[in-house]
């Protein structure tokens, strides 16, 4: 079975969001910080008169923040009906991926990775990372 | 099967607004028995329940109903007046209906509540006066069977209405007659004659009455329904958009002067009964004033073609595409402002006032009578006071007072809560009222108003009151205040303390409250929509408690302030004023106590909190950046926020958090800036527990007492200009605020000159007279010192205001003069220091008759009430 996964990278590797959780991509727009917040929330941003709060997907895998010039996109996904946005270094392309390419995280993987990854898929072109959306958007 | 469900619902959502007023009808009913209105209104509803439950096959609800209906015939009929009992088991009927109708509700079906036992009482009831015997078997034998002859005109005119409807939705109007056999007949032309005519529902009433008086001769005519079709939605069936059915003067004529036999008749319509939907018209036109036959019909007509049924999901999604469309008409004005298109201009400005008033029409769609929630007291005051063995009247002032329907239930709860508090614990026993010389009837009254941009709502009792002293004993009792910190509180502090989680006062449980959830559940929950709650109360007088309700939640004014850099909105309820402090001055105004900021305000120590302290920001603030304290009012303290910058204040739109979000305590929502920037809206309740209480109360309590200890040899004073150079300092506890007043005001009492103020007649003392001083050129306002004590208040007047110092009465010196008590150096300047006593007495010679046991030292108890309206 063939599911389609919305593509983005972080820090180099490739990660991917089905398709149908993903409400749109976009530039970064600006992000009003919340003090006493959890790590891991970049803070709100307005999305179209909507408030909307945003992970720092780096931060949340424990990855080093992006260097201060470079300027982030967001993937805005679902998550129980309100839509969350996550802060990516680049959007990528939509990826057919098949069941039998899948494999659950290898043991090695640093915790706070292993945490909010489902596991990865072997496609041709390297590694899929299929992130656990509900996970990593949770505080 | 989905338009059957569709048909139940409907069914079940008029019933329960039937039912509510049925419950306030019967409760009013029991108070004018021999109110026809009401009567028939009562009628009315059970018989439309009854009828529609036979329509939908819900067997056990159409005997409920049937057997209150026989009982109700009798009411009707003049045979039997409304008692006590007959009350107490209508009101146990309708119980039981809405027990029913909840089944129905929940599982569809009515599943197995028992109405025999209420059938039961109510035949116990009718038995107990079986002067008219006769009539009941008749009516229990025609219930059953629904087939009579009787009943065939009946079922011809609804199935004609249905038909009517589905075939042309216009306006269709139908009148239903049900009477003797002979009469039927004569009745049948009437709601052909309707059916045959669509075009206003206004002419029904001509029509009806027409036929209603061939009618009368042998018959009454019960019911007309009135059906306006564009009031509901097409997919639902006749039923549903009904409107109450009026009875034509000649039918409620003739009812009186029925034979024996009709009774019995009018329970056998309820099959073809529309329901009566008279809830379609909230407020508008309540059922009682529509009773009344003839004159009020038209007027509920007209109400009921002008107003529909609307998805409550439906007005929060306009209300919240309002909202987007506010702000983006925001930031439109912001592009057209300074642009040169003076198209876009126009444009821009036209958008806005359209938004602006989509803005109020939609808000105004959203708000709902208080009565809504009010309408169920009645019934509950009725049955607590039976319990709790109290006479209770129950008045309701301001019942039209609207607001946000969101707020409105929220407030249900806490509403209900006083209700049952007021009359378990405030209103005394009758016989205890007669031994305190009041009259034996509590009275309990409900008020509602709009203030100040918020609906306040008051629960009032002239019960025995709150005891503060008690209230101060039982917090020592319960562990939640030490016997210190209790002896140091005012009364209202005191009462305060009621709203502390786990306290109660009531001696013992009883059935109706003292269980422990008592008013930080009221508390809570009224602050939960923005509002708060006070209480206040006079011993053997009564008891007030008030609710202050925003208006709207969706929408309100805030405050907005900047710290480090950052935008944050303050709820304008909270805000009680603005202190500004200059750079250099803000390092010498903020003082600490034990590590504790605090700002003396008018002489007040004010607890400060650090809005970057609040928020972790860590680091510290430019020495000589400017300061602004933000004077805030949380539950029962104020306290100061401590913010860089105060920008403006503006209508947000609160836009709600993400759950994660929610869960710091710290903000109550978010907001988009007219930049389109998103800005934190500060939750003041919570900031003022986490940061005021534990430890830093301990610091409250040490303040007071350092404040008490620092009184005992300096005085803070007053400096004031009295013209020609000369100064008095007037102790800070002789001022109760300093006021501006346009010359204009001054009138004349005999020789003195008064101003009015605050809806008393003050007298004036002019310093500069009394203490010789010059009168200098009488300029446009005059400055006042206002001191009040009680409820009389004299005014100061003086030059100017100078400063507030501390006074060191090691300075004082001897030398005085009339009208003073000695001169100090103040300031580098000698400064006289006023006698405040004289001065009032100049004014107003009786001032201090009834303290003058107290003498002088009345006057530094005095607290200082520091102005609280900026």
């Amino acid at each position: 079975m063939s599911r389609q996964f919305a593509t983005f990278t972080l820090d180099g590797a490739r990660y991917g969001v089905d398709v149908l959780r993903v409400q749109e991509a976009l530039r970064a727009h600006t992000r009003t910080p919340v003090p006493l917040a959890p790590k891991g929330i970049a803070g709100l941003v307005n999305l179209r008169g909507q408030v909307v709060m945003t992970i720092d997907l780096r931060s949340r895998l424990g990855l080093a923040p992006l260097p201060g010039d470079a300027e982030p996109m967001m993937v805005v996904v679902q998550v129980d009906g309100e839509p969350i946005s996550l802060l990516v270094d680049e959007i990528g392309d939509v990826t057919d991926v098949e069941e039998g390419q899948f494999e659950t995280p290898p043991d090695t993987l640093p915790t706070a990775l292993r945490e909010v990854i489902l596991g990865a898929y072997k496609l041709d072109r390297g590694l899929l990372l299929a992130l656990d959306v509900d996970r990593a958007t949770a505080a | 099967m989905e338009d059957m469900d569709e048909i139940v619902r409907e069914f079940l959502v008029e019933s329960y607004e039937n039912l509510d007023q049925l419950d306030q009808d019967l409760v009013a009913l029991e108070g004018a028995p021999d109110s026809r209105e009401l009567l028939s209104s009562v009628f009315r509803t059970i018989h439309t329940i009854k009828g529609t439950s036979g329509f939908l096959a819900f067997g056990l609800l159409e005997r409920v109903a049937h057997a209150g209906e026989n009982l109700l015939v009798e009411l009707r009929d003049g045979r039997r007046s409304m008692d006590q009992p007959t009350a107490d088991v209508l009101l146990l009927m309708v119980d039981t209906i809405r027990l029913i109708l909840g089944t129905i509700e929940a599982s569809g079906a009515e599943g197995d509540v028992a109405v025999d036992p209420v059938i039961e009482k109510i035949h116990a009831v009718l038995e107990g006066r079986t002067a008219d015997a006769a009539a009941a078997p008749v009516a229990e034998d025609v219930e059953p069977s629904v087939v009579e002859p009787v009943d065939l005109p009946v079922v011809q005119a609804p199935a004609a209405v249905v038909t009517e409807v589905a075939a042309a939705p216009a306006a269709v109007a139908s009148s239903r007659k049900v009477g003797a056999r002979k009469a039927a007949s004569a009745a049948t032309p009437a709601p052909a004659t309707k059916a045959a005519a669509p075009t206003k529902a206004v002419r029904a009433p001509r029509a009806t009455k027409a036929a209603g008086a061939r009618a009368a001769s042998s018959a009454q005519a019960v019911a007309v329904a009135v059906e306006a079709a564009p009031v509901h939605r097409p997919a639902v069936p006749a039923p549903s958009g009904v409107v109450p059915a009026q009875q034509p003067a000649p039918a409620a004529e003739s009812v009186p002067v029925a034979p024996p036999t009709a009774p019995p008749v009018a329970p056998t319509a309820p099959p073809a009964a529309p329901p009566v939907a008279q809830a379609a018209v909230p407020a508008a036109a309540p059922k009682t004033a529509a009773a009344e036959p003839g004159a009020e019909g038209p007027g509920l007509r007209t109400a009921a073609e002008t107003s529909i049924r609307v998805d409550v999901e439906l007005l929060d999604a306009l209300m919240r595409q309002v909202g987007e469309l506010v702000l983006a008409r925001n930031q439109i004005s912001r592009l057209a402002d300074g642009n040169v298109d003076l198209d876009l201009v126009r444009s821009a400005q036209r958008l806005s006032l359209i938004a602006s008033e989509l803005q109020e029409g939609v808000m105004k769609t959203r708000m709902q009578p208080i009565d809504h929630v009010w309408s169920k007291m009645p019934r509950i005051v009725r049955d607590l006071a039976a319990v709790c063995g109290r006479q209770v009247r129950l008045e309701m002032v301001g019942k039209e007072t609207e607001l946000d329907r969101t707020l409105l239930e929220a407030v249900k709860d806490p509403l209900t809560h006083l209700v049952r508090n007021a009359v378990d614990h405030g209103i005394e026993a009758a016989e205890v009222r007669e031994a305190a010389g009041k009259v034996p009837t509590g009275l309990l009254t409900l008020r509602a108003y709009h203030a100040g941009g918020q609906v306040v709502v008051e629960v009032t009792d002239d019960g025995k009151g709150i005891d503060p002293e008690r209230v101060g004993a039982k917090a020592v009792e319960k562990g939640l205040r030490t016997a210190d910190q209790v002896t140091g509180m005012s009364p209202q502090e005191l009462l305060q303390m009621l709203f502390l989680p786990g306290f109660s006062t009531a001696e013992a449980v009883t059935n109706v409250s003292g269980r422990g959830v008592g008013m930080d559940v009221v508390r809570t929950k009224i602050e939960a929509i923005g509002g708060t709650v006070e209480v206040e109360s006079v011993v053997s007088r009564g008891t007030t408690w008030r609710l202050r309700i925003p208006l709207t939640l969706a929408i309100m004014p805030a405050l907005t302030v900047e710290s480090a850099g950052e935008l944050y909105a303050i709820p304008q309820v909270s805000l009680l004023e603005l202190v500004a402090l200059d750079g250099q001055k803000a390092g010498g105004a903020i003082e600490y106590i034990n590590s504790a900021p605090v700002y003396r305000l008018r002489g007040a120590l004010l607890p400060l909190v650090s809005l970057r302290d609040v928020l972790e920001y860590g680091g510290e603030r430019d020495a000589d950046t400017p300061t602004v304290i933000a004077v805030l009012q949380a539950d029962t303290q104020r306290f100061g926020l401590v913010v860089d910058r105060v920008l403006n204040t503006e209508e947000i739109v609160v836009k709600p958090l993400s759950a994660r979000l929610k869960a710091i305590g710290t903000y109550a929502g978010a907001t988009l800036l007219g930049d389109g920037r998103v800005s934190l809206i500060l939750d003041v309740q919570a900031i003022a527990r986490r940061t005021l209480s534990g430890e830093s109360l301990e610091a409250d309590w040490e303040q007071s007492a350092a404040k008490a200890a620092r009184a005992a040899d300096a005085e803070q004073v007053l400096v004031a200009g009295i013209g020609g150079g000369r100064r008095v300092a007037i102790p800070l506890s002789a001022v109760t605020r300093l006021e501006r007043l346009k010359h204009e005001v001054i009138e004349h009492v005999g020789g003195r000159e008064v101003v009015q103020y605050r809806g008393a007649i003050v007298p004036l003392v002019r310093l500069e007279r009394l203490l010789g001083g010059y009168t200098e050129a009488a300029s446009e306002e005059l400055l006042v010192v206002v001191y009040t004590r009680g409820t009389r208040s004299v005014a100061i007047v003086v030059e100017e205001i100078v400063d507030i110092v501390e006074d060191d009465f090691a300075q004082h010196s001897q030398i005085d003069d009339h009208g003073l008590v000695g001169s100090t150096v103040l300031k580098e300047r000698v400064t006289e220091l006023l006698d405040v006593r004289q001065a009032v007495m100049a004014a107003d010679p009786s001032f201090f008759d009834d303290v003058d046991t107290h003498g002088t030292s009345d006057l530094s108890q005095l607290h200082v009430f520091a102005g609280a309206s900026a």
